[in-house]
């Protein structure tokens, strides 16, 4: 149904819509590479014999060294980098082939990874006493991403 | 179509919370099949010295102990070629520096070693209350510590300032993190896999070699 509704809205659709959306899934696109970049980073990190590099903002070495560093033994920096390389995939996917399928599963992830991270700032602020740039950065960065995302679902529900 | 991704979505993050919740429990830290004396385990005079840098509320701490320590303890520890000395590095919250502060209390009675066992099998979710003072007095009851002797140390800070200037030299030194490493000088900063430990020691142990 949503496939159709997006399809509607392919080149063919007026120059208003067809712009709106062309800027929220640019915006998607790039907000998740942003994303990728900095999950990539922490799980490099975390697996190469390197301190992090923010030692003077917040303390990140500190929320890296406790148990919500990892999950069942991944580092949820890589997770976080799954995320965001499938929502990068699924956001392509989904403009590309004109799929709403893909973009309400784009849309799931994003939503996801917002309650991830509402999560993990919760843990950071109320258990660890602790902040790490690098993850307030991504919280931000999902956030943007589920908004994003949020707003090109509902556009195209609206169709 | 959209309630049932979302409740999806929620669903798997609930999940992976509950998962993350129950998690941390990392296996016991094995018997110790070398000696301490003090905090160094082994041989004082071995070719090769491992310094670890550790707090005792940090769970990948832990976790070295059983995958990184022990191994090295019963490879290289045992037969002479390296001691392991602990230092204290507590930067996590309240309950690092009570338990740094109790691990020295049982060091002035000789069970340094057993009680750093005792705290890392004891470890609880950070600054939780895991390492209150009853629960490290219950510690030292556990292993047979003189315990009006263990709770008179402790309630006096003593140990406090030499645990401070311990970890303000780490951090000169370079350490940021726990757990670190430095194999006669080299440094390994995390839960690194066994065979970097025994790359490095091997190293130090073919260098300290006489020619």
């Amino acid at each position: 149904m949503r496939a159709q509704v997006l399809r509607s809205r392919s080149p063919a659709a007026g120059g208003g819509g067809r712009n709106a959306n062309t800027l929220l899934m640019t915006a998607s696109a790039l907000l998740a590479i942003a994303g990728l970049c900095i999950a990539a980073y922490l799980s490099a990190v975390h697996y190469v014999d390197q301190p992090i590099a923010c030692s003077s903002i917040g303390d990140c070495e500190l929320v890296n060294s406790s148990r919500y560093a990892e999950l069942a033994g991944v580092p949820v920096a890589l997770l976080g980098a799954a995320a965001y390389a499938s929502i990068l995939a699924l956001v392509a996917g989904a403009w590309l082939r004109r799929a709403g399928d893909l973009l309400l599963a784009a849309w799931g992830v994003a939503l996801g990874g917002f309650a991830f991270s509402v999560y993990l700032t919760w843990i950071e602020l109320r258990v660890l006493d602790a902040i790490c740039a690098y993850c307030v950065a991504s919280a931000c960065v999902m956030t943007a991403l589920f908004a994003s995302l949020s707003a090109s679902v509902l556009r195209a529900g609206d169709g | 179509m959209l309630a049932a991704v979302a409740v999806a979505a929620l669903a798997a993050v609930a999940a992976l919370i509950v998962l993350q919740s129950s998690g941390g429990g990392s296996a016991a830290i094995p018997p110790r099949v070398a000696t301490g004396d003090g905090r160094v385990l082994g041989d004082a005079n071995a070719p090769v010295t491992v310094i670890e840098y550790a707090d005792f509320q940090c769970p990948i701490c832990k976790r070295a102990e059983t995958s990184i320590v022990s191994q090295v303890e019963r490879d290289y520890v045992q037969s002479g070629q390296v001691n392991i000395e602990f230092r204290m590095f507590p930067f996590i919250g309240q309950d690092s520096f009570n338990a740094a502060q109790a691990a020295e209390a049982a060091r002035a009675q000789g069970k340094f070693w057993e009680y750093h066992d005792a705290l890392f099998n004891a470890q609880g979710a950070e600054n939780s209350g895991a390492f209150s003072y009853e629960k490290l007095v219950a510690l030292a009851q556990k292993i047979e510590l003189d315990v009006p002797k263990f709770e008179a140390d402790l309630s006096s800070n003593a140990y406090l300032p030499a645990i401070q200037q311990e970890a303000d030299a780490a951090r000169a030194a370079g350490v940021a993190s726990t757990p670190t490493f430095f194999v006669n000088g080299t440094k390994i900063v995390g839960a690194q896999p066994y065979s970097q430990f025994q790359a490095a020691i091997d190293a130090a142990l073919a260098k300290a070699a006489p020619q």
